[in-house]
């Protein structure tokens, strides 16, 4: 027995792979990113007797081509990383195009072992696997698994452990006809003559790919000693001719076996079917769905209610009793108790809302009904240049950007997603809302409602222009194809649920957490000092740069005191209000600040329509810009974010204050 | 269940969603209702009601299937039921969390007969139904 | 249902070519050829999408689009633009 191994888990999405992982693997997992992209790659170890096993959570895809950046992640993975094992998962209530993944894992040369999950299903469907028969034709052991029951793990590992111990391995095959082979006989050949490519790749893989027109192979024959003679052969064959010439032959051939190893194979009418005409019912579909993002929208912020409560009465009661203990010196008080504890704060007032959701949306995902919500909504937001899972994320933006920007991992194309996390700043957030009332309250008296609800229907419009501009300019191009399965409905479970929540929760409170603090301190800083100025008044330097920026919006009718309460907006748009109370010197009291605001010469209802619309567009606050960078991995996208936010946003004040007169006039 | 209990059950909670998703829409709409019907717990909310309209119009759309033959009435009927469970557990998740919020750190005073409200307590009979039926579907459906 | 239902068992005796999107649910066909970009004809490979394979059209969305597919016994849903890209033999099922 070896000391140690690693193994793989390869397999179609939604098998169950992350099931079969974490149980395997408890809570010894890491999460980072694959090297250079930001597909999420999980590890995890365990034990098997005196062998340590360490184990690999391969992106999920339905074949090894170069189709998408999970394929070549998990193809790379295995030829260049060479596991001891890779353990191919396999929907059992779906063997035939689960069998497909296998050919070619198979054609890679690997030491493999079928994992024939979710058999308790399948059985139930009648659905009968001979695990001997695969042994006999495939040469690949089978093992019966329910990775939700924790069933034939332990056989699981024992297989992959047998199976790592025998080597050399022997080849595996699948004869493409005379035609074909005889191409990859004189590719083999050639390739041969490179003995670099040749131990890296197993030549009869790379000569099969480079017949399927591969372009990731071609690269790797570019960088080689033999390109002009391979290329010579190449030139000679239709490769789009010969590519679907070899899947027809690989499902030939599982067709060919799968009567031998399985019965009743084939699918009557199920549950799934049942449920599915009702939730994407013509009249009924998008209604149900909408009523369903109700729930989540409730749940999401209705029920983090007390728990939000109850992190703000901690910090709050903290920061009192640093400032009441007279420490000294009095700007050690504050650093503490303003600075770090507020900051502090402002990183755990989210995690209910967070937590929460990443829950709910594990909970559609792992039940089925996140793909019929794409199916659902995917014409109204492929309009607008989006496909239909954008459109979760931007409901649950009116909540908060932050968990809504996280949720867009569901999204699989990078262009995608990246379209919908640079819009979701702009559908205006619960924090946002304060502000609005403040100023619709003060300048609009009898009709606040219908000028708030304008306001979320402008954020709703440059959300809407701002994808259909990016894909006509930085982003070009169509939503990726979408060739979406649909699987069948399943009870999700609790516990996978509770573990999703909380891998990406923790990942919110590791990488944003810091730039959140940061940028809480950096105000603090500029609130405070010079010690001495009252925090966040004319004297601070937060006043004075309130100042120097008076004359960049004087333009939109704004002084320097807007200006400095945009500055602490930064932090969460909340904060505008309070620091109006502040600068204005009427504290907490909003009447009295509502007075002060209408006394205000240089405000005016346009001008406050103008505001309104400026913090709702201007830029995402700190822990909004946080997730940015962290979802995008960038700070060029980050920063691309903040910029556009001002640009949009000065740019409609500007109109507003100089078209509203005009407008407005009559209120 | 007979087809006929079907037929009854798909009418009676159509009808009852309807009439409260009506109502809830409309006193959120109208502040003047909103002070009547808040005596018969019926909450002034805008949404809350359409959501509980969405029910009730899945649950008529069985009585309709049932009605013309058009086929699949069981499989409305199920969804609509799986939703007054889904409806009435996020309504009472979300009513037991404001009550805490006001409990432990509000002023004013909480009792737990604000849970009663019509998405809570039309969830009830549909949550029964669909255990007794859970174990039977679908395979009584797939002759349909 | 129309005519294209009444089969003699041949796949000789199908309608002559069209594309998927063509189908309207429920109905079926078989694949005749795929006409897609190189990506998008690797991934319908590997999905099943090969010559000859029987495809079942289940219903289409709430908007008509997407529209929701069976094939080698599980179900999967295209845009009908990129199902155009496929060309189908109908009432061959």
């Amino acid at each position: 027995m070896k000391d140690r191994i690693r193994i793989a888990l390869a397999g179609n999405p939604n098998v169950g792979k992350s099931t079969i992982f974490n149980a395997l693997t408890g809570s010894n997992q890491h999460i980072a990113n694959w090297p250079g992209v930001t597909v999420e790659k999980k590890s995890g170890t365990t034990r098997l007797g005196k062998t340590e096993i360490e184990i690999v959570d391969l992106p999920g895809t339905y074949s090894l081509t170069a189709y998408s950046i999970d394929e070549v992640v998990a193809r790379d993975y295995i030829i260049e990383e060479k596991p001891d094992v890779v353990i191919h998962v396999i929907d059992a209530t779906n063997f035939e195009r689960n069998l497909y993944l296998t050919t070619q894992l198979m054609e890679l040369g690997v030491p493999l072992v079928i994992a024939l999950n979710m058999s308790d299903e399948a059985e139930k469907n009648g659905t009968l696997i001979n695990r001997t028969l695969i042994k006999k034709y495939f040469e690949i052991p089978a093992v019966r698994t329910v990775g939700s029951k924790g069933e034939g793990l332990d056989e699981l590992l024992r297989a992959a452990l047998t199976e790592a111990e025998t080597s050399p391995h022997h080849e595996h095959a699948i004869g493409y006809g005379d035609e074909i082979e005889r191409h990859i006989a004189a590719i083999v050949a050639v390739l041969e003559k490179d003995p670099n490519l040749a131990s890296r790749y197993p030549p009869r893989w790379l000569a099969i790919r480079l017949l399927e027109g591969d372009d990731n192979a071609q690269d790797k024959i570019q960088k080689s000693t033999i390109t002009a003679a391979a290329d010579a052969i190449l030139a000679s064959i239709d490769t789009e001719k010969t590519e679907a010439a070899m899947a027809d032959r690989r499902y030939e051939v599982i067709a060919a076996l799968l009567p031998q190893v399985c019965t009743t194979c084939v699918k009557e009418m199920n549950a799934s079917d049942i449920i599915d005409r009702v939730v994407t019912d013509r009249w009924l579909g998008i209604p149900i769905f909408l009523a369903l993002m109700w729930a989540a929208f409730e749940l999401t912020f209705a029920v983090a209610t007390p728990f939000m409560s109850a992190i703000d009465a901690v910090m709050g009661s903290c920061a009192s009793y640093v400032a009441g203990s007279g420490m000294e010196p009095a700007w050690l008080a504050s650093l503490l108790g303003d600075g770090i504890i507020g900051g502090l704060g402002s990183v755990l007032i989210f995690i209910p809302n967070i937590f929460i959701l990443l829950f709910i949306l594990s909970l559609l995902e792992d039940s089925g009904y996140l793909a019929r919500a794409a199916f659902v909504m995917d014409r109204l937001m492929y309009a607008i240049g989006l496909p239909g899972k954008s459109f979760i994320p931007m409901l649950i933006g009116f909540g908060c950007n932050v968990p809504a920007i996280l949720g867009t991992r569901t999204i699989e194309d990078k262009n995608d997603r990246l379209i919908t996390i640079l819009i979701n700043p702009f559908m205006s957030c619960g924090a946002r809302l304060p502000v609005y009332v403040l100023l619709a309250g003060a300048f609009f008296p009898t009709n606040a409602g219908t000028v708030v609800f304008v306001l979320y229907v402008l954020g709703i419009a440059i959300a809407i222009g701002s994808a259909y501009l990016f894909r006509k300019t930085i982003l070009p191009g169509k939503p990726a194809p979408f060739l979406m399965e649909m699987p069948p409905y399943r009870f999700p479970t609790a516990g996978t649920a509770i573990r999703h929540m909380w891998d990406r929760g923790e990942m919110y409170i590791r990488k944003a957490g810091g730039i959140i603090l940061a940028g809480a301190f950096i105000v603090w800083v500029l609130a405070t000092f010079p010690w001495g100025a009252e925090y966040g008044s004319a004297e601070s330097y937060a006043g004075m740069i309130g100042h120097l920026l008076e004359p960049l919006v004087a333009p939109l009718g704004f002084d320097w005191k807007i200006a400095v309460a945009l500055l602490f907006g930064f932090i969460a748009k909340e904060i505008v209000v309070g620091s109006l109370g502040v600068l204005y010197g009427t504290g907490e009291d909003e009447s009295s600040l509502t007075g002060a605001l209408l006394a205000d010469p240089s405000l005016g209802p346009v001008a406050a329509f103008a505001l309104m619309a400026f913090v709702l567009l201007y830029m995402p606050c700190v822990a909004t810009l946080a997730v940015i960078r962290k979802e995008t991995g960038s700070w060029k996208w980050t920063g691309f974010s903040v910029a556009y936010g001002i640009i949009v946003a000065y740019l409609v004040a500007f109109v507003i204050v100089r078209a509203g007169p005009l407008i407005l006039g009559g209120i | 269940m007979a087809s006929l209990t079907k037929r009854i059950v798909a009418g009676i909670f159509g009808i009852l969603y309807l009439t409260f998703g009506v109502t809830e829409t409309l006193s959120g709409l109208v502040p003047g209702i909103a002070e009547q019907t808040a005596a018969f717990m019926i909450p002034a909310d805008i949404m809350g009601g359409l959501v509980l309209c969405v029910v009730a119009a899945v649950y008529l759309a069985a009585l309709y299937r049932f009605g013309t033959g058009a086929g699949s009435g069981q499989a409305y009927l199920y969804v609509a039921m799986a939703l007054s469970v889904i409806f009435g557990t996020v309504a009472l998740l979300s009513l037991v969390a404001q009550g805490t919020d006001l409990l432990v750190f509000g002023e004013e005073p909480w009792s737990p007969i604000a849970l009663l409200v019509p998405m809570v307590w039309l969830a009830i009979l549909p949550a029964a139904g669909i255990s007794v039926w859970k174990s039977r579907f679908p395979g009584h459906m797939a002759g349909e | 249902m129309d005519d294209s239902e009444e089969r003699t068992g041949s796949v000789t005796r199908c309608e002559p070519v069209t594309t998927l999107d063509m189908i309207s649910p429920p109905g079926s066909c078989r694949v005749a050829s795929i006409s897609a970009p190189a990506m998008v004809r690797k991934r319908l490979l590997a999905l099943g999408f090969i010559p000859g394979a029987a495809i079942e059209a289940v219903r289409a969305a709430p908007l008509g689009d997407p529209v929701e597919y069976r094939i080698k016994g599980y179900t999967i849903s295209l845009r009908k633009e990129d199902a155009r890209l496929i060309a189908v033999t109908p009432g061959c099922a």
